[in-house]
């Protein structure tokens, strides 16, 4: 099995000392490999794709909905990529810890010398290809019912920025979540449950956010700022730098759990909770 | 002239500009309106944020108007309104289809300050209109009325539904076509790393 | 300098107490066997000294280098995880150069010693096949490739034979043989089996309810665990009674009891050391 004469190790391999660098980067490219190459990726793009042909099929040809301006289905096909595409960033994440905790994969991870953050930011990089492959998707659909809308680079631009910062946020809340949680089930369920209770407010009638608790919460939830936002783009045709003020509070979530979930990352350890 | 001749006129020359500087000062001491449209209506001037909008049946568009108090003291209580107008006796305009929230009441305004109320609206039916901003006070006076804006509605823009199809079928073949590589890939003898 | 030297090392789990107040001094070059049952605290050991967890007291140091720095210590051990996971979808070529990488190794180098271990370990053939059709023995060695890819100064095998037939723990105790003989690495094997520590094993520490029992050649532990009885109990058919007790008062045993079993089977007590 083993020539007498080979040593099992040669006396040139790589030791170094500290944190590998450009681990991150490493954990990222293997992460997005095995995102798209496995087929995982693309099977959830076909179902995406689906649903968003699916919707503007029936935009486009249902008599009832002929009086759906223009521009309404425009917004709706935006906003079934971006919820679809943060939906997709949060359930990875989720998974990104926890699956390998389950799977009995994280024990090898943590025997490196790659530092815990590097693990999970290339783990957060890898899940936000699928929001910007859903994006990238998306355009055909915007750009072919945005035809004779005036303003339609705004939309995209808008719908870009949005959904990037909402696929930031999602991404910090998942490797969180992730990071915490004991199992992958709990792990997701609890996801899940995080982003529709995020979503619920930017579904409630504009009447419902008035007083200092709607405020309070348009500005602390990214989807109220969002959503109504990008209404603001698609469906009044507002340039997109003039609501620019109704992101602040995205921008602030896109950056602060992120940066959370990189700082917690270095507690992460092989079991939830324990010292490592 | 006789010197009771110079004499009344000089009596009259002087209540003449007494009576001049008691009207200066009168002027002085009171508040200067703008020139309002009507005898008691607010002294403010109103202005659109464009003069004319091109829209289609179903099109939401916004309008934004800015009411300046042109005087020099607090006006409280103003209410600002919009209406609409179809300029076409054959089209039937109810100007509540066309903005929901037609009344806005103003917060106190100082002199010279202003405020910006926006008026969300929905064309919901073609033809020529007219949009203006009226400000009135509660007691029902006369109002200040805006310069109107020209509304021009044109058909309501359908989606292609041909121009969707190649989309709604082509996007996810295209997908359905990278996944069958890839798996296809993944069965075949791997190629070096 | 010892390849391993640890003092008063403690971990406990709630109210559980994994390891407690281990000493260990390990020369270089030697291959421990860790000896005990489930549950006796042999991961938990394992773990601690590879950094994976965190003592709640205690000190160590792995290759001269305190536990202080675990990053440096990680890149001197190799580790074979109990129960260690494996991507299915990725082949075993593939996954090795992701860990080589992950310790620093160029992607062209990476490849390289990922061939290289593979051949090595007894798998040329398979490092292009994807990992989920790779039988457990197969993954066992390569989940001892992929704990050298970094040219380890100490190795920690957790359990590698569990869950193999006979003939594939002997290949995996022929690879510990051969990667401790040729390079003169330090060895750590978790096992509860006697046989592999004696097979492999220069000394070996045995741990119960995460205590240090016993340290010593494997001659010295195999005798203390062996050591001569006071009683043993023969299980004869309850008809056959008589004729073994005669046969062994022929052969000089002197049963002292014979009592009933549950099963009409009697069991006879010898209390004479036997010749």
């Amino acid at each position: 099995m083993i020539a007498e004469d080979q040593p099992l190790i040669p006396e040139d391999a790589p030791r170094g000392a500290g944190a590998t660098p450009g681990a991150a980067g490493v954990v990222a490219w293997r992460e997005i490999r095995d995102n798209w190459l496995s087929g995982r990726g693309l099977a959830l793009m076909l179902a995406y794709t689906l649903t968003l042909s699916l919707t503007t099929y029936l935009t486009a040809t249902n008599q009832a909905l002929t009086f759906l301006e223009q521009r309404e289905a425009l917004g709706l096909a935006l906003r079934v990529a971006v919820t679809v595409g943060g939906l997709l960033v949060i359930l990875w994440c989720a998974d990104a810890v926890s699956g390998e905790r389950e799977r009995g994969t994280l024990e090898s991870l943590l025997l490196t010398p790659t530092s815990r953050r590097s693990i999970v930011i290339g783990k957060g990089v890898s899940a936000l290809t699928l929001w910007f492959a859903a994006y990238l998707l998306a355009i055909p659909y915007l750009w072919v019912l945005g035809r004779g809308v005036s303003r339609l680079g705004d939309v995209l631009v808008g719908g870009l920025v949005v959904g990037t910062l909402l696929a930031l946020f999602l991404a910090g809340v998942g490797l969180l979540v992730s990071m915490w949680s004991a199992s992958q089930r709990a792990s997701l369920g609890l996801s899940l449950f995080l982003l529709l209770a995020l979503h619920a407010p930017a579904m409630m009638p504009p009447a419902a956010l008035r007083g200092w608790s709607g405020t309070l919460m348009r500005r602390l939830d990214p989807f109220t700022g969002g959503f109504p936002y990008l209404d603001q783009v698609v469906l009044t045709g507002h340039p997109i730098g003039q609501d620019a003020g109704m992101l602040t509070g995205a921008v602030v979530a896109a950056i602060a759990l992120p940066a959370l979930a990189v700082l917690f990352a270095a507690r992460l350890t092989l079991l939830p909770g324990s010292r490592a | 002239m006789s010197r009771s001749s110079w004499g009344r006129t000089a009596v009259l020359a002087g209540m003449a500009l007494a009576a001049a500087v008691l009207v200066f000062w009168g002027l002085l001491a009171t508040p200067v309106e703008a020139a309002p449209a009507a005898a008691g209506a607010p002294p403010v001037a109103i202005r659109m944020d464009r003069a004319s909008v091109q829209a289609s049946v179903g099109q939401r568009f916004e309008l934004v108007s800015t009411i300046e108090n042109q005087s020099g003291a607090t006006l409280r209580g103003l209410i600002a309104h919009i209406d609409v107008v179809g300029t076409d006796p054959a089209r039937y305009v109810d100007p509540e289809d066309w903005c929901t929230a037609r009344t806005v009441f103003l917060d106190d305004l100082s002199g010279g300050s202003s405020a910006d109320p926006r008026w969300e609206m929905q064309a919901v039916d073609s033809g020529p209109l007219l949009v203006w901003v009226t400000v009135s006070r509660p007691d029902g006076h006369a109002v200040a009325v805006g310069a109107p804006v020209h509304l021009d509605v044109g058909q309501h823009l359908q989606v292609n539904v041909g121009g969707v199809l190649p989309v709604v079928v082509g996007v996810p073949a295209a997908v359905l076509a990278g996944l069958a590589l890839v798996t296809r890939w993944r069965r075949s003898p791997r190629p070096k790393v | 300098m010892h390849a391993i030297t640890a003092r008063g090392l403690r971990k406990t789990y709630g109210r559980t107490v994994a390891v407690d107040s281990l000493d260990l001094d390990v020369e270089q070059g030697t291959v421990l066997g860790f000896l005990g049952p489930n549950g006796a605290g042999k991961t938990s050991a394992i773990r601690i000294l590879s950094t994976v967890l965190e003592p709640d007291a205690g000190t160590f140091s792995v290759g001269g280098i305190p536990h202080t720095d675990p990053v440096r210590i990680r890149r001197r051990v190799g580790v074979l995880p109990e129960s260690a996971g494996y991507p299915s979808s990725e082949t075993g070529e593939e996954w090795l150069v992701y860990h080589a990488q992950l310790f620093g190794s160029p992607r062209r180098e990476a490849l390289s010693t990922a061939k290289r271990l593979l051949g090595e370990v007894g798998l040329p053939e398979r490092g292009s096949s994807p990992i989920r059709t790779m039988s457990r023995g197969m993954r066992q060695r390569l989940g001892i490739a992929r704990a050298l890819v970094n040219n380890p100064d100490v190795v920690f095998l957790d359990e590698p034979t569990l869950g193999l037939d006979p003939a594939g723990q002997r290949q995996v105790l022929q690879l510990v043989t051969t990667i401790a003989r040729e390079r003169g690495v330090t060895v750590v094997l978790s096992t509860h089996l006697l046989a592999e520590v004696e097979q492999v094993c220069d000394r070996v520490l045995i741990l119960n309810h995460g205590r240090l029992v016993s340290d010593g050649t494997v001659a010295e532990v195999a005798s203390l665990a062996v050591g001569v009885p006071d009683r043993v109990l023969l299980n004869v058919a309850a008809d056959q009674q008589q004729e073994a007790l005669q046969l062994l008062l022929d052969n000089g045993i002197d049963a002292a009891s014979a009592s009933e079993g549950r099963l009409g089977e009697a069991f006879l007590t010898l209390t004479e050391d036997p010749p």
